[in-house]
């Protein structure tokens, strides 16, 4: 009767405060296993009569472990009903725990393992400064590495408008991405380990122009990605992956312009066809995924100051909630608007999930990570305009 | 939302007490902690929270009857005024079964309590809840500094300050001394098992 697994889910939905609660209100004995893939080995806290009584992470132990774990936001969870036999090193009551587990997140005091942090971005001449992302990305798989690079503080890795289909992993260190308008260069995101540098479009074509520029905030490490291994891959996806791979880079390079613009001007970026019923409404809960096969979309965000405009979708795009990411966009958090002779297909959502199940390590970090990009950067550009 | 836990017959629900930082929340609930030990079914538990601090206990409510055969056990909570405590005030709110704003009567604190409770409204709107159908009970606070001849605002100014739309109860405090501090608590107790009973009649 061991591995009684009674209650499993997702992080994101239920944090850790939560959860102790709910096992401490149940009154359980048994393990809760937490899995992040931002970190190496499982966190296990041990619950007696529903008081966490011990926890390890590795070889670590004890309550700060406990604490640590706060920081774990994304992550998978099972807790088991099973005989705990550990020797109880936390005496705390959970209450206090989650209290002060909680309160040290809040001040900063644990560190948050997730694909987006948050800091203070650097004022622009107009007064927007806002927050700046920092965008970490999971554990890097070193297989696909196939050399590293060092870069010094303040040296540019990739110049906007240059050519160029390297494509490169953080290792360590931090990057800055920024958008360049004339002489500006406009801050967009901080990039960190695990991160990537270079577009997924250039899997698709020879030539690719860089879309920003990337310099060394620090002291970086980069690790040369081994392209003609992942173009391959590429190459073996269906038609309608790659499609969602190219239409998910369109849209990060659109919401990323958007982003900068809207960091130098205040006011909303238009180009919405007014008067029209969304085809998909804002907070709608369709899950329909669909590719267009002729006409436009606009994905549009309802502001106090007017429609804003995150991105403009054509052929090949698609358009719907994507099951196995989050980019933030339609339905939950912006509605879609068609053109007159719009027309779409329903895509087969199991046969891509399936897909990307299959997918290399390194592809799906790359996939990953470019859904964080796309919802940083959007929630970036929803911020600017919210005041 | 109230919790039921089924092995125990329990009901267990959430009382928060907000308020803009200094206002006397902790002062209510250590004043509680004191005075009524005997309800008192835990520890206090106290986080030292930047220029305030955050309180929890569990509290057993007398004389109110039981609600669908179960014993209803309240767990008492004041949440961290500032912006920076995002996850515990998180916590604190989600789910929670009623609310004691508790206002500072002080008059150089006039707006200091209208922003608070604007806060309040926000915050409750991002758990998809609204003040106006929360059980909710304001506490103006501190009535008794009149004597020591610091100004205050008057009961009428602060009714229609902050509780002109709300038109919920209002008790007068001063929780330094206990006065009105039980009287808060009883009220929103009886409103908050009134709301429970209703949803709970309308779910069966």
């Amino acid at each position: 009767m061991k591995d009684q697994v009674v209650l499993t889910g997702n992080l994101r939905f239920l944090n850790l405060g939560e959860l102790i609660q709910l096992i401490g209100s149940s009154g359980s004995t048994g393990v809760l296993q937490l899995l992040s893939k931002y970190v190496e080995s499982p966190g296990v806290v041990y619950f007696q009569e529903g008081n966490p009584v011990d926890a390890s992470n590795g070889a670590e132990r004890g309550l700060k472990v406990l604490y640590s774990f706060f920081g774990w936001k994304e992550g998978e969870f099972a807790f088991s009903q099973e005989p705990v036999n550990v020797k109880p090193s936390i005496k705390k009551s959970r209450m206090q725990i989650i209290l002060d587990g909680l309160r040290l997140l809040d001040d900063g005091e644990i560190e948050v393992k997730g694909a987006v942090g948050f800091e203070p971005a650097p004022d622009t001449p107009n007064g927007k400064g806002g927050r700046l992302p920092v965008i970490k990305g999971p554990l890097i798989d070193y297989m696909d590495v196939v050399a590293e690079e060092d870069f010094s503080e303040g040296q540019t890795i990739v110049s906007q408008g240059r050519h160029g289909t390297w494509m490169w992993v953080v290792l360590e260190g931090t990057v800055n991405i920024c958008k360049e308008a004339g002489e500006e260069q406009i801050p967009i995101l901080k990039v960190g380990p695990g991160s990537f540098i270079g577009s997924m479009a250039a899997f698709s074509q020879q030539d690719e122009v860089r879309s920003a520029t990337a310099i060394a905030a620090d002291r970086v490490q980069l690790g040369v990605l081994d392209r003609p291994r992942l173009t391959h891959e590429y190459a073996s996806l269906t038609s309608d992956f790659r499609n969602l791979i190219l239409s998910m880079d369109r849209r990060l390079k659109q919401v990323t312009r958007q982003a900068a613009m809207g960091r130098v001007s205040s006011q909303p970026l238009k180009g919405v066809p007014t008067g029209k019923a969304p085809i998909l409404p804002e907070g709608g809960n369709s899950a329909r995924l669909l590719s267009i096969s002729a006409g436009n979309a606009f994905v549009v965000k309802s502001m106090k100051k007017g429609d804003l405009l995150v991105c403009k979708l054509e052929k090949s795009d698609f358009v719907g909630p994507v099951p196995f990411l989050n980019i933030g966009h339609e339905p939950e958090s912006a509605a879609v608007f068609g053109t007159d002779n719009l027309q779409m297909k329903e895509l087969n959502t199991e046969a891509l999930a399936d897909e990307y199940a299959r997918l290399s390590g390194t592809l799906r970090n790359m996939v990953d990570n470019c859904a964080t990009f796309i919802s940083a950067t959007t929630s970036i550009l929803y911020d600017l305009y919210k005041k | 939302m109230a919790v039921f836990n089924i092995n125990k017959r329990e009901i267990e629900c959430k009382i928060v007490y907000y308020g803009p930082g200094r206002g006397g929340k902790t002062t209510n609930l250590e004043y509680i902690f004191k005075a009524y030990k005997k309800q008192v079914k835990s520890e206090m538990v106290s986080i030292d929270t930047e220029g305030d601090r955050t309180l929890f206990f569990d509290f057993l409510p007398m004389d109110l009857g039981k609600i669908k055969g179960c014993d209803v056990r309240v767990q008492l909570f004041t949440v961290p005024g500032q912006v920076q405590y995002s996850s515990t005030r998180k916590l604190v709110l989600k789910g929670v079964d009623g609310v004691v704003f508790v206002a500072d009567s002080m008059e150089v604190r006039r707006e200091k309590n209208m922003l608070s409770l604007k806060d309040l409204q926000q915050n409750l709107k991002e758990y998809n809840m609204s003040i106006f159908k929360t059980p909710l009970i304001l506490q103006y606070n501190k009535r008794d500094l009149a004597d020591d001849g610091i100004p205050l605002m008057s009961v009428e100014q602060m009714e229609k300050d902050l509780n002109r739309q709300l038109k919920v109860p209002s008790f007068e405090a001063s929780a330094v001394n206990g006065k009105g501090v039980g009287q808060t608590l009883q009220a929103c107790l009886r409103l908050t098992l009134q709301h429970l009973q209703k949803q709970l009649q309308w779910a069966s």
